[in-house]
């Protein structure tokens, strides 16, 4: 606190501001010396829900606090990914206790976590696929550099940065695997210049690798109007939407299926907050970059799978919460949705109502009946084993756990617009 | 009581030193992650290249600032006195 860091990263928007605290009922121990209670962050996010960009604008904001700890004769001491969450549209450090006084001489002693956390999925999501950081949420400690280096095309070898970083780094760790480091190699000096060249060159790096979202499924599908959406309806569609919104006042938002975020929007213009969730890492990457651009603070995007949630993970299932634990909204937006997962994936109606009635308080979701082209496409190249995908039987399901409040036709269209709350 | 005095007394201590131990001492870097002999052994190697290429882009941009500010001063000079006329 005395090297003005702290401060200094609070004003650039960089750390979690906290204030210290002295709680009633807790007794201090000898080891504790002060207690900090930080801001708290709406909903927790972890790096396997994150798009290329968000990936990206984190790794470059852990480089430059560590340019700035260095500055202040601090450092670093690690750069893990979960370290870094999306606050007001943009990415905060939130471990305060992650710093050490840094020892000139000393090498960087979380080089390697940063290169595994972050380097090392940015490759794979550049150069291979970009749900590979998907891999994040089975090595919590970082993609091991040995399988991204098998897993990276041979023209990467000609980056000499990635050379180094990500192949010479992987023959090292398997070279060195068991065995210690000596006195001598221990006591290599390692210059404030060289550490200082070493940060600016992944900086470099990190700058350089690129992902353009072109050619996903859902990333070009409100621009290319090959879906069901003439203007009138979905004018009509947002309309009523914005109309339920307005009655149900949420302050939390969960926009299922989001794409690349129209109705996102429509609802953080009432104030409230949106996660903006999406299978596709072309639309989330979209909406990044487009929430960025026109700075756009209430709505975060994320991936989900929801016929496959985030599930809890690490130490005892504990370390890293399921997307259930870690809240629900007070509005769910489900919207073009219900065909995907009634058809593309077998799920009974029931089964949706009930895991929507654990996810919200009030329901806005889009009945698409099967006359409708984006339903009968999904039934283009298989039988039609649906017999009870209709309206009829939509509102059974789901009036078991849900009132329905309003139910209305959207105007040119085969869909119906609902607005439902969950039984009490 | 006095074995009792003796006794608390040592703990008092005990906990002022630990808070010593922790106020004056930053843990060794070694303790907190384990930094993997392979990647601490190329990380000097390549903050040795990279550290080194820094220092050339670092004097090659000091040198480009020479040069500008001796041979172009004057031009820099009366442009931004024209921009400045512009606004």
């Amino acid at each position: 606190m005395t090297s003005g860091l702290y401060e200094n990263l609070v004003s650039f928007g960089y750390i979690i501001p906290h204030k210290e605290t002295s709680p009633s009922g807790y007794q201090p121990t000898e080891e504790s010396w002060k207690i900090i209670q930080p801001e708290q962050i709406p909903l927790i996010s972890y790096p396997y829900e994150w798009c290329f960009s968000m990936l990206k604008d984190a790794a470059l904001l852990t480089l430059r606090i560590q340019k700035l700890a260095i500055e202040h004769t601090m450092s670093l001491k690690d750069a893990s990914a979960f370290n870094v969450q999306f606050i007001q549209g943009k990415p905060v450090f939130i471990d305060t206790l992650s710093f050490e006084t840094y020892e000139e001489g000393k090498p960087w002693i979380a080089y390697k976590q940063f290169v595994e956390h972050f380097l090392s999925p940015l490759c794979l999501m550049a150069m291979v696929d970009p749900r590979l950081i998907r891999l994040s949420s089975v090595f919590l400690d970082g993609i091991p550099v040995e399988i991204t280096s098998q897993l990276l095309p041979l023209r990467s070898r000609l980056n000499f940065s990635l050379l180094i970083h990500i192949f010479a780094h992987a023959t090292s760790k398997k070279k060195y695997s068991d065995k210690k480091l000596s006195t001598s190699e221990k006591s290599q000096v390692f210059s404030r210049k060289a550490l200082l060249g070493l940060l600016d060159n992944l900086e470099g790096t990190v700058k350089k690798l690129q992902w353009s979202p072109k050619g996903t499924q859902w990333a070009d599908y409100y621009e290319e109007d090959k879906n069901n959406y003439k203007s009138e309806s979905m004018h009509h569609k947002a309309n009523l939407v914005k109309e339920y919104l307005q009655k149900t006042k949420p302050k939390t938002v969960w926009d299922m299926g989001a794409n690349t975020g129209f109705f996102s929007k429509i609802a953080a213009q009432n104030g409230a907050s949106i996660i903006a969730f999406d299978i596709d890492y072309g639309a989330l990457e979209k909406n990044y970059r487009e929430l960025t651009e026109k700075e756009e603070k209430n709505i975060l995007p994320l991936f989900l799978d929801i016929t496959n949630p985030t599930p809890s993970l690490g130490w005892e299932n504990k370390e890293r919460l399921s997307l259930i634990q870690r809240g629900n909204a007070d509005t769910l937006l489900a919207l073009a949705l219900i065909h995907h997962l009634a058809i593309s994936h077998n799920l009974p109606f029931s089964y949706i109502a009930s895991l929507f009635s654990q996810l919200g308080q009030f329901l806005i979701i889009e009945f698409v009946d099967k006359q409708d082209s984006q339903v009968q496409k999904l039934l283009a190249n298989r039988e039609d084993i649906f017999p009870n995908y209709t309206q009829k039987d939509f509102e059974e399901a789901f009036g078991e756990f849900f009132t329905i409040h309003e139910t209305v036709h959207i105007k040119d269209s085969k869909r119906v617009l609902y607005l439902m709350e969950k039984h009490k | 009581m006095q074995k009792f005095k003796q006794k608390k007394f040592s703990v008092t201590h005990a906990a002022f030193f630990t808070f010593l131990l922790f106020v004056l001492f930053t843990p060794k870097a070694h303790a907190y992650l384990d930094p993997n002999t392979g990647s601490y052994l190329l990380q000097i190697m390549a903050a040795t290249i990279f550290g080194g290429l820094f220092a050339v882009k670092t004097w090659w941009g000091e040198i480009k600032r020479f040069i500008e500010h001796t041979f172009f001063r004057k031009d820099t000079k009366s442009s931004e006195k024209k921009s400045s006329k512009e606004k």
